[in-house]
């Protein structure tokens, strides 16, 4: 309430000192998590190619080791990217901003779990969306407009991006 | 300074320089420049030592000691 108070007289007239408690970098984008996403997809189609084949060589099968391997990677990747953005940009104004932040950033948690487990493409689409709608929430936070556009390269799925002005 | 002070908090310092240790001070860092902390060894001469409230803080060595030239306000208050 006292908080509220001064905050409301503040309007940056007081003085700010800092705690050095972290690396104050205040760098934060949820591109890195974005393409992390569509990474896991384009790894899917091409653990799909593999399933086409009647029988597995040894190159093969080294692949499909390495693709498993960036797979498991890139799904830590957003859960680690996603976590960073939610546990150190977001702070009471973002939460009152966006209300349903937790319950996105849990759900991109569980649902890249699933895409370590599994390697269904819906899965990893699913994992877009909601990469999706964690950035469209991150760039209203930070006032920018956001659109849809599909990304220029496999597996060309549809990605939300913040329309910077020059 | 978690979990004794958050970003956003306010606090109230006094002038006087009263230094004692677990105290909270501001100070005017040269390296580090307007930064709040925590007092913990203040040595014969008057230069202190501070430290942050956990361990994701620059440490007291990183911090050095400091000369109560630096020292803007003791904390008397702080609104959360």
């Amino acid at each position: 309430m006292l908080k509220k108070l001064v905050q409301f007289f503040d309007q940056g007239r007081i003085p700010a000192a800092s705690a050095h408690c972290d690396i104050p970098c205040k760098i934060y984008d949820p591109a890195t998590a974005q393409i992390a996403a569509l990474t896991i997809i384009r790894l899917m189609d091409l653990i799909q190619e593999l399933d086409g084949k009647e029988q597995l060589t040894l190159a093969d099968q080294a692949q499909l080791a390495r693709l498993v391997a960036q797979k498991e990677e890139h799904a830590l990747k957003v859960k680690e990217e996603v976590r960073i953005i939610w546990g150190d940009y977001f702070k009471q104004p973002q939460f009152e901003q966006i209300p349903s932040a937790h319950e996105l950033t849990h759900s991109i948690m569980l649902q890249a779990s699933k895409c370590k487990q599994q390697i269904t493409r819906a899965e990893g689409e699913a994992l877009l969306t909601l990469v999706n709608e964690f950035a469209e929430a991150f760039w209203l936070t930070k006032g920018v407009s956001t659109f849809k556009a599909t990304c220029p390269y496999p597996p060309a799925e549809t990605v939300v991006y913040p329309a910077l002005a020059e | 300074m978690e979990p004794h002070l958050s970003d956003g908090d306010y606090v109230i310092t006094t002038g006087l320089k009263h230094l004692t240790p677990g105290c909270i001070v501001v100070i005017r860092h040269p390296e580090y420049q307007v930064m709040i902390k925590r007092v913990i060894e203040i040595r014969e001469q008057g230069e202190f030592l501070l430290a942050g409230e956990n361990n994701l803080s620059i440490t007291s060595e990183q911090i050095g000691w400091c000369s109560r030239e630096w020292l803007l306000g003791v904390v008397l208050i702080t609104f959360r």
